[in-house]
């Protein structure tokens, strides 16, 4: 699992990187929280994501409503859309079908 | 005409007077409901004494003055009344004094003096003081009352601490070695009481630490911890003993354990370091106790604890258990009271089919009885026939069966066992999306069995799992099974999709992700099947 975080504009893009499971959840969560400023998850590169990965999306996208900034998923794939679908979470949280332009100086975790 | 203006002066005085304490008592009962300690008594004191124009006032309560007093103060008598005298007359007693008690029964006990006035004190003066006093003992009253409410929230806080420490210590059931059945039981006292099991490939061990709470609960986790480096020592006692006797024997605790090695022929070895002996139900029905063969820790150490060995044959049941069962008790109709002793436990274990039956038949012997420390029970039955190695692969139920078309021969299965652990779910996921290539969304039973397995491993405390993937004409069986806590993900309740909650969506995930879900215990194992046709996109 990598997660490289780049700043665009004042929003925080981070473009997540191989699997997300049970095992990477902790560092994930680590690695984003807390939400503090606008987030842009981008999943393009993310391979796999179960149940715990989920849920640890759930609470990004809560954390960030409370903070009153911003939050969206971009660029799912397949296998993500299909576990969205199974959750029906597809509808809930907001993904958004646009890229994300690659931004200098990225940071990788 | 004098003399009338005279009485009319002090029948002012006298109203302002009154009315100044009115004010001041007033004020006093705001001040004392607010009150936290003594010295805001102490100042209410204070300012009745400025009010009375008195040159001095103390406090008496819990059994001491609770400020500096003069000499011929310090031994006067708690007066069972108001006084305007000393009770013990002293030479350089005041010419004006006022003494007032308060509190009885329940309330604080105690009372209040003023002295060094320039006139005697009056009968205002007494009234001011009676009633200070009788809000002083109400407020020492409610600090008593706060203090008990606090210490009752320390105890019930230090309880669930206690209780949160040694559920997080101790496993609530544990894995059966290899060719043999097990089942456990580990109930806490409402006062965690420092019964302890755990098992570590083919070892178990029971013990109970003295002593109750917290410090039971630590005791516990130290246990544990050196446990698992002990069984890798030759002397597997003299180790437990180095890590832990010298603290136990420090803190004015002991110990007991059952240490028990079983060895996939039934031969055995086991040390009772004071531990209540360990009984093994034969199958012929006759009943071996193994009693101690060490004193307990914390006790005395010794140089050497030798393992004694023994044999079970396949039926043979083993039991460990805490004193939690043995000193259950009840009263008898004579109003004496009866302990459920070991032979209670021997008696109900005759019957055992199975280790599951014998602790329905432990439970329900224990109905009616009083069990007030912590209640643990193993039992273990060698039973080689039942191992999860010897069961048959399940045959994949959408194969059709038709006997005019020849079936085509299954592949060979493909196994992975792995230890239970996140870590792992990355392989387990690589080889099962491997397996399934030829279904249209291989990242199904990928997506199923991780599901599974990450709630084995963080839910049902498995060591160990693995997953079978049996190729058919129509689809692939998927075995997976883990040696965690009884969880059957059919039964489970699902919570509805389409909310925003962070949890509850591997079980949904399961289902919906499925063909078909099959559970089934074997033995010690979870073992579930989850159906997948190579025709079905869901």
């Amino acid at each position: 699992m990598n997660i490289v975080k780049t700043q665009a504009d004042q929003v925080l893009v981070c473009r997540l990187e191989g699997r997300f499971d049970a095992h990477q959840v902790p560092r994930l969560k680590g690695a984003l929280e807390p939400v503090q400023e606008p987030l842009s998850l981008d999943f393009s590169q993310v391979t796999f994501i179960d149940s715990s990965g989920l849920a640890a999306l759930v609470g990004l996208y809560k954390k960030a409503r409370e903070a009153g900034v911003a939050f969206e998923i971009v660029n799912i794939q397949d296998t993500v859309r299909l576990i969205l679908e199974l959750t029906g979470l597809d509808t809930i949280l907001p993904i958004q079908l646009d890229l994300v332009p690659e931004q200098p100086h990225a940071t990788q975790i | 005409m004098k003399a009338t203006l005279e009485a009319l002066e002090s029948t002012v005085a006298a109203l302002a007077d009154s009315y100044d304490q009115l004010v001041f008592l007033q004020h006093a009962v705001h001040r004392a409901v607010n009150a936290t300690d003594l010295s805001d008594l102490m100042s209410l004191t204070h300012d009745a004494q400025v009010l009375m124009e008195a040159g001095g006032s103390a406090m008496y309560a819990a059994g001491h003055w609770n400020t500096e007093v003069p000499g011929w103060l310090v031994s006067q008598p708690t007066p069972s009344r108001r006084v305007f005298e000393l009770d013990v007359p002293t030479a350089d007693a005041p010419a004006a004094f006022l003494g007032v008690p308060f509190g009885t029964g329940m309330l604080e006990i105690g009372w209040i003096a003023f002295w060094d006035k320039s006139a005697a004190f009056t009968a205002g003066d007494a009234r001011l003081a009676e009633n200070l006093a009788t809000l002083i003992a109400s407020t020492l009253g409610a600090f008593q009352t706060r203090q008990r409410q606090l210490h009752q929230e320390l105890e019930e806080h230090d309880r669930l601490l206690a209780t949160r420490i040694w559920r997080n210590l101790v496993a609530e059931r544990l894995p059966a070695p290899a060719q043999y059945l097990l089942v456990s039981r580990s109930q806490p006292a409402a006062q965690v009481g420092g019964d302890f099991q755990f098992a570590l490939g083919d070892w178990i061990m029971v013990g109970d630490v003295s002593g109750k709470g917290i410090a039971a609960a630590l005791f516990t986790g130290m246990f544990v911890s050196s446990l698992q480096l002990a069984v890798l020592q030759e002397d597997v006692g003299a180790a437990i003993a180095v890590a832990i006797h010298a603290q136990l024997e420090a803190a004015e605790m002991l110990a007991t354990l059952a240490v028990i090695h079983l060895q996939e022929d039934g031969g055995f070895k086991y040390l009772n370091m004071g531990h209540p002996p360990l009984l093994i139900r034969r199958a012929d029905g006759s009943t071996e106790a193994l009693k101690a063969t060490a004193p307990p820790l914390g006790t005395f150490a010794l140089p050497r604890y030798p393992m004694l060995t023994g044999q079970l044959a396949p039926g043979d049941l083993l039991c460990l258990y805490s004193d939690g069962i043995s000193e259950a008790q009840r009263d008898r109709a004579d109003g004496t009271l009866e302990l459920f002793k070991v032979s209670g436990l021997e008696r109900t274990l005759n019957a055992a089919r199975n280790p599951e039956h014998g602790l329905e038949l432990i439970e329900q012997a224990l109905q009616g009885w009083n069990v007030q420390d912590d209640l643990t029970v193993v039992l273990v039955q060698y039973a080689p026939e039942f191992t999860p190695a010897a069961f048959p692969a399940p045959s994949f139920p959408f194969t059709p069966k038709e006997p005019s078309m020849p079936e085509p021969a299954p592949s060979q299965p493909q196994r992975l066992e792995l230890r239970a652990d996140t870590s792992e779910l990355s392989t387990l996921g690589t080889f099962i999306k491997d397996a399934c290539s030829r279904l249209p969304r291989p990242g199904l039973p990928e997506l199923a069995v991780t599901e599974l397995a990450a709630n084995a491993i963080l839910h049902g405390g498995a060591q160990h799992m693995s997953v079978q993937i049996a190729e058919e004409e129509a689809g692939y069986l998927l075995t997976f099974e883990d040696d965690g806590e009884f969880f059957d993900p059919t039964q489970a309740t699902l919570l509805p999709p389409g909310e925003l909650r962070e949890g509850g969506y591997g079980l949904m995930i399961v289902q919906r992700s499925t063909d078909r879900v099959q559970y089934r215990r074997r033995a010690a194992w979870n073992s579930t099947d989850l159906y997948y046709r190579t025709g079905a996109v869901l």
